[in-house]
């Protein structure tokens, strides 16, 4: 550790903080001390540092140290009759200190707090760019919990994920030899000296603290040796091992999710915890358990694990298969895992047991080792989902068993009056209960379905009737053969049938991501992203969903809530976007993490908040309404984040189309700046070079010219000038297109008027030519800006005028274009009987860049004025010879109500 | 245009070149004038000289233009003639909003200049009681060219003809000849007309200014009565007999 580390964090706010842990093996070992005294050191070299929590019972000369450095005054939380003092992070957010002491690391944070631990409050205020100093003890490290709990005998409960530790910036490891730590806490240093006594004897012995040295030493050369490798616990990370656990909700599982993180990060392997799902239709009992599984899993992806849910029934297959498909090298299950209850190996053989999972799991891999870890000492827990609702009896269970044999005995009673064989009526039976068995529960069902089969056939078929009675080796071969087919063809029609279920549900969330991605892709806009977010959650989860939509500089905006379709509003929507939601969304947005329900971060929301973001940008927020009953698995979870990045990445999609086309329009801009420069130069240096140049001769005139040269210098200097009126004019109007579109006002305008207009402005030359105008309807208005328009119009012309021989013809037109997929438009057009374009330029709008054509900047200005109006300029040969230059503008049809006005008008006038 | 030169202008122009053009053009044609630099010079010059046209430009160093014109309309209805630099229609139609008369671009002709000036002249004389009005009643009678609008009788006559108007395009005839020589900005004539200045009502006047004209004027290509002033609004020419 060198000691300008810290400092590197010093002046950017925005990147993340460095966390520094003062790591030890035991309370009293120094770690507060030693962090304090880093403070001090970091405050001389002029470091900004603040305390942000110190243990209150720290000792005397622990504190001393700690005075003179600002102290950040704790939050004080009420909770029941306590009055319990918390760290409080939006005082340290608000101060923006460098460098912020918090003490004790693993702590439980109060009830009601933002986050529940408060590492997670370290976390934020990492993100925020501020540098942490804290302690942890290694009792506190998850991962190391049952070998700490096995030395000790103590379970420690406040503890962090393995993570934290392993990505902390700088670890420094504070050591003592146990003897001066003994000696230390008999001198009272530690506890008060009545506290010392028992933690002597059951604690702090020589041998407890000698192998808990050595276990955090340990976990600190394991700790380096990661970091010199560089190696990280991602899953995907590692190509050679990968540790695969199998998760359960029996109690014990805890235990095997956290020897196999051990052991994942022992071999530096990727780490896939695997679980099997609940189907949907299960509940009553099963959510308790629901729930543990849930939080085994929470706890195995806190450890580094990626969880993959499973759904089948043949537990050990599936794990094989599995194995193979990730390749995974060890599989890590518990002992207590299987069906050992269930009644006889034949129904475990049927089911696809789990009971000997162990042996079937060593049987069936080739090339992974399977470590079994004992759960004895955990009460013994009958976990297998098929358990619960499989082996439950029901009332409808039984009541279509016996609806099925009572069927099948009318059946056969009838067959038999008919006079068909009696050998049929087993048959009968299996047939009728397979049908039934389509509809059944449970096992419990075929159970009762197969008994009564049997002794309904005993009693009313079997000689003598209308007894149980029956002789005979064939009868004895016939009840058990029709016993074991009904049993077996009913457990497997019931077993396809839950497999059906799952299959639709699996099938049908596929669909919905597919859907997702197809729908996101098509999403036109912002708001359309965020709808179809919406539906997709809502048919995922079918809770409300609250979206807030983030602007550019990213902060979350008014919230819209989607309710479920065909739910009346349960949820107040006045609740859901409470100032108190509003605020955890905002949380969201700024932390770029999910928060809300379900998570440790303020879980006393209505709602499970997730951010929507692509690589760079940020869209918003997306709350999920949850009720206090939701629950809501780790694959449900992944789920819905993963729509959220598909959604984020389709907002960054569309914000890159918009940033490509903001581009392209100032790509265009600049083309024609870069234009205008170029002819610009020239063409206004000519002119200005002949005024100039006939004002100095007739200045320094003394009598030699005559009255006619005079006059024509006058001339052409006026000529010039009014020639660079009119290139001021048009320099103008380009200025007025590059400011921007808003500087073009449209408005409804006659055609005749704004051509009549133009025809008043253009060039003296055009007296030798013959101009005409053909316009097809006086009343023909269109929109646009009068100005600019007309300015396009007397380039056209002045253009034609100069390009064409004198007493050519020149047409002006304005017609309306009749199509009627379109909207009705003017098509304005100039056309000349010139020598056209000719072949040298081709006769495609690309020409009217070609500025030695065009008069200046002519051209170039009048395609850019109609494209500001959203139209094109084009050019064309036309036959015999010459040339035509139209655009059309939407066209504003005489609107219904000024027609109706006009003819009123005119009645009016009748009536006069 | 010896019989104009009776009035007397006021030339309200801070630039100097400017100023010596159109004082020289204004005294090759023997009219009389004055000239202020800036704007309180030339409400000082408005009230002691009670000149008969006022040119004023509208980028004045000391105030806004459109100001001295309130500040003028509020006393006085001496036409004002705006001479600006802007291009932006938006000006024009704030200083006729505001009172003024007419409007000139820079740059500008002489010619065109003094044509303006003309008119708001007779405009001036006419108002004065001296008008060139060949009808004897001014008030019941309007005459202009081959156009004549008998108020009391509510017709109007092209060159002897009666024609017909709907009620609309009388009430736009009547306002237009009301203001002959007067640029009047679309918005006022909604108001005026149409009682209201909305701008979906811009297509109706349009569509009412091209009957109109297709009646009264002789080619509707070139009208001669009313003049368009794109993206401003019409005036009434006054065109001699």
């Amino acid at each position: 550790m060198s000691p300008g580390t810290e400092g590197s964090g010093e002046n950017g706010a925005p990147r993340r903080g460095i966390l520094r842990v003062f790591f030890g093996y035991a309370a009293g070992v120094g770690k507060t001390y030693g962090m304090l005294e880093a403070a001090r050191a970091a405050r001389e070299r002029g470091v900004d540092v603040v305390v942000g929590y110190l243990e209150p019972h720290t000792r005397a000369d622990t504190m001393a140290l700690a005075t003179g450095l600002e102290q950040i005054p704790t939050k004080l939380v009420r909770h029941r009759s306590l009055e319990l003092h918390e760290l409080d992070v939006d005082a340290i957010l608000k101060r923006r200190p460098q460098v912020v002491l918090v003490d004790e690391l693993a702590h439980t944070n109060a009830p009601g707090s933002r986050h529940k631990k408060r590492y997670q409050d370290v976390e934020e205020l990492l993100r925020a760019g501020i540098n942490v100093y804290t302690t942890v003890n290694v009792q506190h490290l998850e991962g190391l919990n049952d070998k700490v709990a096995a030395i000790t005998h103590v379970r420690v409960h406040e503890r962090i994920p393995d993570f934290v530790f392993d990505q902390a910036d700088e670890v420094e490891l504070v050591d003592i030899e146990p003897d001066d730590l003994i000696d230390r806490l008999r001198a009272g240093k530690i506890y008060a000296p009545e506290r010392a006594g028992t933690a002597l004897d059951h604690f702090f012995t020589k041998q407890n603290l000698s192998a808990l040295r050595e276990i955090s030493i340990r976990r600190m050369a394991d700790r380096m040796a990661h970091q010199s490798q560089d190696h990280t616990l991602s899953p995907t990370a590692s190509a050679g091992e990968c540790v695969l656990v199998y998760v359960t909700a029996d109690e014990g599982s805890f235990k095997v999710v956290r020897a196999a993180a051990n052991l994942a990060q022992s071999l530096y392997a990727s780490f896939i915890a695997v679980a099997f799902e609940y189907a949907d239709d299960e509940d009553g009992p099963d959510a308790k358990e629901r729930h543990r599984l849930t939080e085994h899993l929470n706890m195995a992806e806190e450890l580094g694990a990626q969880v993959v849910m499973l759904q089948g029934d043949d537990i050990a297959q599936q794990l094989i298969q599995y194995a193979q498909i990730c390749g995974a090298t060890q599989l890590v299950v518990g002992s207590a895992v299987g069906l050992r209850r269930l009644p006889g190996a034949f129904l475990q053989r049927v089911f696809g047991d789990a009971g000997n999972l162990s042996e079937r799991l060593i049987s069936g891999v080739s090339n992974t080792v399977v470590t079994v870890v004992p759960m004895r000492d955990f009460p013994a827990q009958f976990s297998t989902r098929l358990a619960s609702s499989l082996f439950k009896p029901t009332m409808a269970d039984f009541g279509r068993a016996l609806a099925a044999v009572a069927l099948s005995t009318l059946g056969g009673l009838f067959v038999s009056e008919v006079g068909v064989s009696g050998y049929i009526m087993p048959m009968l039976y299996t047939l009728v209960a397979l049908l039934f068995a389509t509809r059944a529960q449970g096992v419990f069902y075929t159970i009762v379905v197969s008994l009564g089969s049997l002794l309904a056939y005993n009693f009313f078929f079997i000689q003598p009737r209308l007894s149980f009675a029956a002789y005979g080796l064939s009868n004895s071969f016939i009840f058990a053969m029709m016993f074991a087919s009904i049993l077996v063809a009913s457990l497997l029609t019931l077993r396809m049938k839950r497999q059906n279920a799952q299959i639709a549900r699996r099938v049908y969330r596929t669909e919905v991501l597919l859907g997702s991605n197809r729908e996101l892709t098509n999403a036109a806009n912002v708001a359309d992203c965020f709808r179809v977010m919406a539906s997709q959650v809502i048919k995922l989860t079918n809770c409300p969903v609250v979206v807030y939509e983030a602007d550019d500089t990213g902060r979350v905006g008014d919230p819209q809530v989607y309710d479920v379709a065909g739910t009346a509003s349960d949820v107040g929507s006045s609740v859901l976007v409470s100032p108190d939601e509003r605020a955890v969304a905002a949380w969201v947005a700024t932390n770029n993490e999910p928060a809300g329900r379900t998570t440790d971060t303020l879980p006393h929301a209505r709602c499970w908040y997730i951010p929507v973001r692509g690589k760079e940008r940020f869209g918003g927020v997306i709350g999920v309404v949850m009720d206090a009953d939701t629950e809501m698995g780790s694959f449900e979870r992944n789920l819905l984040l993963m729509l959220a990045d598909e959604c984020g990445q389709a907002l960054e999609r569309l914000s890159f189309v918009r940033e490509r086309r903001e581009m392209a329009v100032r790509v265009e801009k600049e083309s024609l700046r870069s234009t205008l420069l170029r002819t610009i130069s020239h063409d206004l240096r000519t002119p200005l070079t002949s005024i100039s140049g006939d004002a100095d001769m007739l200045l320094h005139d003394d009598g030699a010219l005559s009255e006619e040269q005079k006059r024509q210098l006058l001339s052409d200097m006026h000529e010039d000038a009014t020639w660079l009126v009119t290139m001021v004019e048009n320099l103008l109007s380009v200025t007025r297109i590059d400011e921007g579109s808003v500087r073009i006002e449209q408005q409804p305008e006659l055609a005749s008027e704004i051509i009549a207009e133009a025809l008043s402005h253009v060039s003296r030359h055009a007296s030798k030519h013959t101009i005409r105008v053909d316009i097809s309807d006086d009343l023909l208005m269109a929109m646009m800006d009068a100005r600019l328009m007309m300015q396009v119009l007397i380039n056209l012309v002045n253009n034609a005028v100069a390009y064409t021989p004198e007493g050519s013809t020149i047409v002006i037109s304005a017609n309306l274009v009749d199509d009627p997929t379109r909207a009705p438009r003017v098509r304005f057009s100039v056309t000349d009987d010139g020598p056209g374009l000719g072949a040298t330029s081709p006769a495609t709008s690309h020409a009217i860049g070609d500025v030695k054509r065009g008069m200046g900047l002519g051209l170039p200005l009048c395609q850019s004025i109609v494209r500001a109006h959203g139209s094109q300029l084009v050019s064309q040969d036309v036959k015999p010879h010459g040339c035509t230059f139209w655009f059309d503008l939407p066209a504003v049809m005489v609107d219904q109500v000024v027609m109706q006005d006009a003819l009123n008008d005119a009645e009016e006038q009748i009536d006069d | 245009m010896t019989n104009a030169s009776t009035g007397y202008v006021l030339v309200v122009e801070d630039d100097a070149a400017i100023r010596n053009l159109v004082t020289t053009a204004l005294k090759l044609h023997d009219l009389a004038f004055d000239v202020a630099e800036n704007g309180s010079q030339a409400l000082l010059k408005v009230v002691s000289r009670t000149p008969d046209v006022i040119v004023l430009d509208l980028g004045l160093p000391d105030m806004d233009g459109i100001e001295i014109i309130k500040n003028v309309r509020s006393w006085s209805q001496v036409p004002i003639i705006v001479v600006s630099a802007r291009q932006e229609d938006t000006d024009k139609v704030g200083a006729l909003d505001a009172g003024a008369d007419d409007y000139l671009t820079k740059p500008f002709s002489v010619d065109e200049f003094l044509a303006r000036i003309r008119v708001a002249l007779r405009r001036s004389t006419a108002s004065k009681g001296t008008g060139l009005s060949a009808c004897s009643d001014e008030a019941s009678c309007y005459c202009n060219g081959g156009l004549t609008i008998d108020y009391a009788a509510g017709c109007v006559c092209v060159d002897g003809q009666e024609i017909h108007l709907t009620p609309i395009e009388y009430k736009l005839l009547c306002l237009l000849a009301h203001n002959t020589g007067k640029v009047l900005t679309h918005t006022y004539i909604l108001k005026e007309v149409w009682g209201q200045a909305l701008a979906s009502d811009l297509p109706s006047l349009r569509v009412f200014m091209t009957t109109l004209r297709k009646k009264i004027e002789p080619d509707p290509a070139h009208p001669i009565y009313i003049q368009t002033h794109v993206g401003v609004g019409y005036r009434m020419l006054r065109v001699e007999a």
